[in-house]
């Protein structure tokens, strides 16, 4: 009776450290759109939902976009306006991708890993293609540490104004991600 | 036989009608939304530009003295029959003159403000009009040093823009204060709050979402992130959770933080969504605070 329990407590440990989609809720996606005339516009969103199938290499985000926190009010306000991000209207970005390249990472090797990865992210319900190269780092425990950024055009997501073209706001805000998945 | 002469200038009458007329005609255009100088006094002008464009009143503690404006019109039509009469009528006229300028330079400045939000604006002829009409109605009336007269025509424009770069500089230096000091408007347990969630996310969101709440709860989980931590209230049945990511004072005490230890926790909350990837409700709060 007990190896059996043993048995099976040693199957329950190992599929859950080689548990094929591994998850976050606090994966950190940062937004940086600052230019030499502002640096305000620039937020971190730390409870960004993260997944990565190790079996397949398909990859999802999902972003709450009212949670990116500015340090300043005003612009915290103009980033969910109507006019800019509305987030009442569209409270959600989303990235799904996948590497496109799994023969580049060994889930089951500690190790770090160079993959490219390529996916659509979905801003005010417009759909863009992103092609990035994100490290990986497979942590012995079964824990995935990964990172990842890229640009974007605002105007690919019918995002302009004034502040764009006055310089205050960059044309190609940086995103960045992080995360550590289990 | 002695003969009076009048001193009754048309011109200055001619610049008064054209201050009072104007003043209720439409100076700027918002994209649909026409407003007219008398919008300022009557209120509406910040509520349109809250209500369609987001940006409202910063000291709204101070709307009493919009009603100030009102004194354009009166005065001006005060100076105008003290003119008609050939009474003094100089100080009434430079009232209104001046209130005029600083209140068009108001929605100049202010309009410029809405196109970097990127809202279509144009200013609109009557804008214009009561301008020049407002240096005219100064440079006519009488009792006044022609110095003092361009003085007058200078300070409200420039005090008012002054004020304004004042004003705007506050806003843009400044930073949220701390959570700790911010008063709920809710005080809720976190089962019920990821309930209420799931059952009428519409309305809890019109309810909750850039609301200070303070939530209860045991705490389910703590994910740890970059040099932070995240505290997880979650509802076992469905997975649903209401996350709370902690402002930068707080992050020491909320590290100190247990799973299954029950917590008070006063956050902005930034609304809830239904996750795809998780097939759950998911409530996300920001600039956390540990409440005692």
């Amino acid at each position: 009776m007990k190896k059996v329990f043993l048995i099976l407590s040693l199957v329950t440990i190992s599929t859950s450290i080689f548990a094929q989609v591994k998850k976050t809720s606090s994966a950190t996606v940062s937004f940086d759109a600052t230019t030499p005339k502002d640096a305000l516009p620039k937020a971190d969103n730390k409870t960004v939902v993260g997944e990565l199938n190790t079996k397949n290499g398909q990859i999802g985000f999902e972003a709450t976009v009212k949670n990116f926190a500015f340090t300043n009010e005003m612009i915290q306000d103009h980033f969910n306006g109507e006019k800019w991000l509305n987030s009442a209207k569209f409270p959600t970005f989303t990235f799904v991708g996948k590497i496109s390249d799994l023969s580049k990472v060994k889930f089951d090797k500690p190790g770090t890993y160079t993959v490219p990865v390529n996916g659509e992210l979905t801003v005010k319900d417009v759909t863009k293609p992103v092609s990035t190269t994100a490290t990986i780092e497979v942590v012995a425990g079964g824990a995935i540490k990964t990172s990842a950024s890229f640009t974007i055009k605002l105007a690919d997501y019918g995002i302009t104004g004034a502040p764009i073209d006055a310089g205050k706001i960059a044309t190609e805000p940086k995103i960045t991600v992080s995360a550590e998945l289990k | 036989m002695t003969q009076t002469t009048s001193h009754r200038n048309p011109v200055h009458l001619l610049a008064a009608a054209a201050l009072l007329v104007s003043f209720f005609l439409p100076w700027v255009k918002w994209e649909d939304s026409k407003l007219a100088g008398m919008e300022f006094p009557a209120g509406n002008f910040f509520s349109v530009s809250a209500d369609k464009f987001g940006l409202d009143n910063p000291y709204p503690q101070f709307s009493f003295t919009f009603y100030l404006f009102w004194l354009i019109p009166l005065l001006t039509l005060l100076a105008a029959l003290l003119h008609i009469k050939e009474k003094k009528a100089g100080t009434p006229a430079v009232i209104a003159g001046m209130l005029s300028l600083s209140l068009v330079t108001v929605y100049a400045v202010f309009s410029n403000t809405l196109v970097d939000l990127g809202v279509a604006t144009k200013l609109q002829p009557a804008l214009y009009i009561q301008a020049a009409a407002a240096i005219l109605f100064i440079i006519t009336s009488r009792t006044v040093s022609p110095f003092l007269k361009i003085l007058f025509i200078l300070a409200g424009p420039l005090l008012t823009y002054g004020s304004f770069r004042y004003i705007s500089h506050q806003l843009e230096n400044s930073t949220f204060s701390s959570t700790k000091n911010e008063k709920p408007a809710y005080t809720v347990n976190a089962e019920e709050l990821i309930q209420e969630f799931i059952s009428t996310d519409s309305a809890a969101n019109a309810k909750y979402t850039d609301k200070i709440l303070v939530v209860n709860g045991m705490i389910s989980e703590l994910e740890a992130v970059d040099s932070t931590v995240n505290v997880k209230f979650t509802d076992s049945t469905t997975g649903s959770y209401a996350i709370f990511d902690f402002q930068a004072e707080d992050v020491a005490a909320a590290k100190k933080l247990t799973a299954g230890e029950t917590v008070s926790i006063k956050a902005s909350c930034s609304g809830g969504i239904f996750s795809r990837l998780r097939q759950a409700t998911v409530i996300s709060f920001k600039r956390s605070a540990i409440n005692k």
